[in-house]
């Protein structure tokens, strides 16, 4: 991946940043069916909330009850309730390798650099000659914090938007507590992006806001807005 | 009221998420190889704690105390830490009176090597940016690149700025300086020659690759390593191309010449034995390990540390490469030597004193403080 972000950005007028948006893109273009299937299995499980609701009433005290019932009901609906995590579990080595290769690449003290001498490819040996890349981009070093903080907020706000657009309420068939819980949900979204003082935390948080716009579109695009709806249940995606 | 609260609790998490990491410690933190000088008895280098060390070979003494050099640390928010240890790559330069020093703080210090008492620091006030590479005292002047693309000349005695000369990349390397004309290469891929008087430029030779190696000058040519993977010849006159032998990785350590050899390590793992003249390929030692540490030259042998901590002992004729000793310990810095006592700084803050023919290690010493 490394050796493929030194080509990109050679390609694009030796800009890293756009490198990295074009790799994001591609990244997650490769990996929309599997984002796709997670989505769907996230709302498969949003509708059935409500029948879940009322198996809680009925057999809350019976814990094993309670289980059993639940089991039998996403049979019957044929939903899998791990049906979003294994399409996650596979893009999670992907991403974390795109986003290893973005540090590797930005190598800005000298231990680091010599280090990734070991990383290129002698198969591609333009590489070796392209190092070290352009980390500038827009307003920011891509080699250092934003300190304008703008990025850190960008990336905050739109997961903040995407939750917002996953989060499901209905407010006429809502337990009590419930609301308290997708506050803590927004407050974790929220508090993820962090500016990260680290060298390379500009380029992070410029392939995760990357990363951040392409899922908002496509849920939108795929389930629509399949937010809080207000004293009706209403699915989003229609 | 619950929704105020937890607005609230919500704007300060928010807070504290933007505050705190900016008040915590940076990762990917430099920590330095300086290699070591060596001056009659004495051995000067820099600490991984970002200190001024002499030490006396015969006895391992500290000649005076440690003087160290510190960096003020900012976070964000203006969260200042307070200072930290001062990163040192390059190998401090000595003349008779004066130890010169080169900090990644972006600092440059003259130190009096009997007292170790601070003569002159440069520049007085800010910074500038990190300092990679050694400096070089020729005549009155000491020289030093900057990773703002800058070759600073100062008079040696007083550190006022003399002449100041701008490429167009970080300058990672150690200048070399013969006679009249000081080479430097730089990350926008040009090694440069420039007069020492003034610093105007005589000549510039372009490469495909970063030039971070300290150029060599035997012969009347100039032998410069690049990024490119190439070892260049060049003409020391007019720095027109005598020939350049293909790598299988960068070049960023210092060639050395023997008896019309030229010996150049890569961190492909090699070290190339080439005709001076001509370039030609007489052996390729395999290393085993990336070759970042300059080798020298000891009782006849060239000595080269790799990478894994190993020193090994390199001869032509008969081929041969003798493992001498394994320190089990990396090794980054450039090797320094005197009486056939070979002197190594590893990464782990150790400086070890070894027997150039036997391989024994006569003493270590641990620099860190207690």
């Amino acid at each position: 991946m490394i050796n493929i972000l030194i080509v990109v950005s050679s390609a694009l007028f030796n800009n890293f940043g756009l490198s990295i948006i074009v790799l994001t893109i591609i990244v997650r273009g490769i990996t929309t069916p599997l984002t796709l299937k997670q989505l769907r299995s996230t709302k498969a499980l949003q509708e059935l909330q409500p029948k879940m609701a009322e198996l809680h009433q009925k057999y809350g005290k019976d814990k094993q009850k309670l289980a059993q019932e639940q089991m039998r009901m996403y049979k019957e609906s044929g939903v899998n309730p791990a049906g979003c995590l294994l399409p996650m579990l596979i893009q999670l080595p992907i991403w974390i390798s795109l986003f290893q290769s973005i540090i590797r690449v930005l190598a800005i003290v000298p231990e680091d650099f010599l280090k990734l001498s070991g990383h290129l490819y002698s198969a591609w040996p333009q590489v070796f000659s392209l190092v070290p890349l352009n980390s500038r981009f827009l307003w920011l070093d891509l080699a250092v914090p934003d300190r304008f903080l703008l990025l850190p907020i960008l990336v905050g706000g739109t997961m903040w938007l995407q939750q917002k657009m996953v989060t499901k309420e209905d407010r006429g068939s809502q337990t009590a507590g419930a609301e308290p819980d997708d506050a803590v949900d927004n407050a974790v979204d929220v508090r993820l992006p962090h500016p990260a003082v680290p060298e390379w935390a500009g380029a992070l948080l410029g392939g995760f806001q990357c990363h951040q716009h392409w899922h908002a579109v496509l849920h939108y695009w795929r389930l629509g807005w399949t937010g809080r709806s207000r004293g009706s249940q209403t699915d989003g995606a229609g | 009221m619950g929704k105020v609260l937890l607005l609230a609790v919500l704007l300060l998490v928010i807070a504290g998420g933007l505050a705190i990491p900016s008040c915590s410690p940076a990762k990917g933190i430099p920590r330095g190889w300086s290699g070591v000088s060596v001056s009659d008895d004495t051995l000067f280098l820099g600490s991984m704690e970002g200190k001024l060390v002499a030490v006396d070979k015969s006895t391992q003494q500290r000649l005076w105390p440690d003087v160290p050099f510190k960096k003020k640390q900012s976070g964000g928010f203006g969260c200042t830490q307070g200072t930290s240890a001062v990163a040192i790559y390059g190998t401090p330069a000595v003349t008779s009176n004066l130890v010169y020093i080169t900090g990644y703080n972006g600092k440059m210090y003259a130190v009096n090597a009997e007292t170790g008492a601070l003569r002159w620091v440069y520049p007085r006030e800010d910074e500038l940016e990190p300092i990679v590479g050694g400096p070089v005292v020729a005549g009155d002047k000491v020289y030093f690149g900057s990773s703002d693309g800058r070759l600073y000349a100062l008079d040696a005695a007083t550190g006022d700025e003399v002449w100041i000369f701008e490429s167009e990349g970080k300058i990672w390397g150690t200048p070399a300086v013969n006679g009249e004309t000081l080479y430097i290469g730089s990350f926008d891929q040009k090694l440069y020659a420039l007069n020492v008087t003034d610093g105007s430029p005589k000549w510039q030779f372009e490469t495909e690759g970063a030039i971070v190696a300290t150029p060599l000058v035997y012969d009347d040519t100039v032998y410069v390593g690049s990024f490119d993977r190439y070892l260049y010849a060049l003409s020391e006159a007019d720095g027109s191309l005598r020939w350049k032998y293909q790598g299988s990785n960068w070049f960023w350590s210092r060639p050395l010449a023997d008896n019309g050899i030229i010996y150049a390590g890569s961190v492909d793992g090699k070290v190339y034995a080439l005709k001076a003249k001509n370039g030609e390929m007489v052996v390729v030692f395999d290393m085993e390990s990336p070759v970042s540490s300059s080798p020298i030259l000891v009782a006849g042998n060239v000595i080269v540390a790799v990478e894994a901590g190993q020193i090994y002992s390199l001869n032509i004729n008969p081929r041969q490469k003798k493992l001498l000793v394994n320190l089990e310990d990396e090794i980054f810095a450039s090797l320094a030597a005197s009486d056939d006592v070979i002197y190594i700084h590893s990464a782990d803050d150790v400086v070890y004193a070894v027997d150039a023919r036997s391989g024994a290690i006569l003493w270590s010493l641990e620099l860190e403080s207690e």
